[in-house]
């Protein structure tokens, strides 16, 4: 048995027999990564599965580009899993899905000794492949999950300028080199006419969408900080908004403003809730880990306007996550895995009460960040960490809608309220 | 897997035939629900889950996450077929939601909708109407449970009925 194989599923499923398996995957496959075999790459180049490499918060080069990607997974209950192909990462005994039968076959290992299960990869949205009126492909200005169109207002992260960035990220990377890609590959701006015809595009295809999220790099330009951002994405919200009657179902993944930026954000856009993540609770740990938003923001201002977006927002409508497993990261982590579910625990338990939703998702060594040679905890250890955030958000009366099954599947936490 | 019989594709194709889906709470307390949209989907049975957050959808996830059976009935008038099976998928996006979507809003209006689509594996396949149930029933113990003053007992049971 090795970490996150299909013997220590079972051996989970024994133990927390709350949590499904299909969640446990969920982690594992996140954890231990895919390959793809021939026959399923094969089939992903179907049109209806093929979503092609544009991602809208990394840059691919030219041969990328030939090649044809899956959208996110699909477990045979609906969640979502957001894996990590092994032409992406590298690992050393993935799990694999082959194409059988007019299937996807997900196996143990490349012996292929034990089936897992079906599973299935999101749909390919009718909008991908078409062009903007000013001929952007828009699947470069908006990637689809399940239920959710995600949108990047800004690809670039002034962090990373002056080695500020956060320490697991790799957004706007190439995801070899640990740094942005050039304007002249990736251009940085979006144009908000673009972003408004994507989203009236994938309108047209009934049923396909039930909530925009939008987020893009830290620009902390404007005085107060972070001014020009937030017109930016009032700008681009407004944009959007003209496809809806009045508030719609959204998301904006930002850094936490002052409540006047807040205030401004909810008056003049159809935005629904927020969420500026903390990514790491400890004060000592956040400072290490995200430099940027200590210097621009700091922690305790950080947490505060996150508290007060409560205010603005409402109840259960301002949301906060923490990258599971980089409080463990060397040299500076803590030492135990209890000691740093003790502090996510209490981090959850503060914003709970606070009426801001705390989600986790599993921390992945990207190649082009700096923790790019960390490991990660044990697979229990996210284990314990979802039961534990589940458990506390209920006692509060919270519950993860914007960040479910069906719109991230980044979060296993939020997957077990599906039965609440 | 079990096949679908003529006469039960006959009645779950009829519009007016009304379809029932049963499962279990999470004591095991049975939970019932009528599901309009339920029909043949190759080899498994579907239907639309209208409401995110009902008991029925609770339910249905309960069901596929821990194994749960579920049962679905079909009726009209004398005829009644019931299934029981397994939940095998649950579809939030692509052709089926799309269709079972296209549906609801034909029926209510553009403004319905549609949280997922449930496909049904099933494990066993019977026909419930109650003259083949008694029929079933009298074969194997004949005299098993019926009143003494059934017709088909009694001497002289129209007389009797008569004079009553």
């Amino acid at each position: 048995m090795s970490e996150g194989d299909l013997d220590h599923i079972e051996q989970l499923e024994a133990k927390y027999p709350d949590v499904p398996r299909f969640v446990l995957l969920k982690l594992a496959l996140r954890y231990r990564g895919v390959r793809l075999l021939a026959p399923a790459t094969l089939a992903i180049s179907d049109a209806d599965y093929n979503y092609g490499p544009v991602q809208v918060f990394r840059y691919h080069d030219e041969e990328a580009l030939k090649k044809a990607h899956p959208g996110p997974l699909l477990f045979r209950d609906g969640t979502t899993g957001l894996v990590a192909f092994e032409d992406r990462e590298v690992f050393e005994d993935p799990y694999v899905i082959d194409h059988e039968g007019g299937k996807f076959l997900l196996y143990s290992d490349a012996s292929k000794a034990r089936l897992v299960d079906e599973v299935d990869f999101t749909p390919r949205p009718a909008y991908y492949g078409k062009r903007t009126s000013s001929g952007k492909p828009m699947e470069s200005i908006a990637t689809a999950r399940a239920q959710r169109m995600i949108i990047c207002a800004y690809r670039h992260c002034h962090f990373w300028d002056t080695g500020e960035q956060c320490k697991y990220c790799a957004f706007f990377t190439d995801l070899n080199e640990t740094r942005q890609v050039s304007e002249k590959k990736f251009p940085k701006d979006v144009e908000a006419e673009d972003i408004y015809e994507t989203v009236r595009e994938i309108l047209k295809e009934p049923g396909r969408v039930s909530e925009i999220y939008m987020t893009a790099g830290a620009d902390y330009e404007g005085e107060p900080a972070f001014e020009a951002e937030v017109d930016r994405y009032i700008n681009i919200l407004q944009a959007i908004g003209r496809n809806f009657k009045g508030r719609f179902s959204s998301q904006l993944m930002a850094p936490a403003y002052s409540k006047a930026q807040y205030k401004k954000l909810y008056e003049r856009t159809g935005l629904t809730t927020v969420c500026p993540n903390i990514e790491v609770w400890d004060e000592r740990l956040f400072k290490w880990i995200c430099p940027g938003k200590e210097r621009f923001v700091g922690r305790a201002k950080w947490i505060q306007n996150t508290v007060d977006a409560v205010e603005v927002f409402g109840k259960g409508n301002v949301y906060t996550q923490v990258i599971g497993g980089v409080e463990l990261a060397k040299p500076h982590g803590f030492k135990t895995e209890d000691e740093a579910l003790a502090s996510n625990f209490e981090a959850c338990e503060f914003y709970s009460k606070h009426g801001v939703v705390f989600v986790s998702v599993v921390f992945g060594p990207a190649r082009s960040s700096v923790f790019h040679d960390q490991k990660r905890p044990s697979l229990e250890y996210f284990v314990r960490l979802i039961r534990g955030l589940r458990q506390i958000r209920e006692k509060h009366g919270l519950k993860a809608d914007n960040d479910d099954y069906k719109h991230c599947g980044n979060h296993a936490d939020a997957d077990l309220e599906r039965v609440d | 897997m079990a096949d679908f019989p003529k006469e039960f594709l006959e009645l779950v194709s009829d519009p007016d035939s009304v379809k029932m889906v049963a499962t279990t709470d999470k004591h095991g307390a049975p939970h019932v629900v009528v599901k309009g949209s339920l029909r043949v989907e190759g080899q498994h049975l579907a239907f639309g889950e209208v409401i995110e957050d009902s008991d029925s959808g609770h339910y249905l996830v309960r069901s596929i996450w821990f194994n749960r059976p579920v049962a679905v009935n079909v009726t009209k008038g004398d005829k009644s077929w019931q299934v029981k099976g397994r939940t095998y998928k649950c579809l939030i996006a692509g052709p089926l939601l799309k269709d079972f979507l296209l549906r609801e809003r034909a029926k209510r209006g553009p403004d319905a909708d549609l949280n997922a689509v449930w496909l049904i594996e099933p494990a066993e396949i019977r026909d419930e109407s109650l003259e083949v149930r008694r029929q079933s029933l009298e074969a194997r113990r004949p005299l098993f449970g019926r009143h003494l003053d059934r017709a088909s007992i009694m001497a002289e049971a129209r007389q009797l009925a008569a004079k009553a």
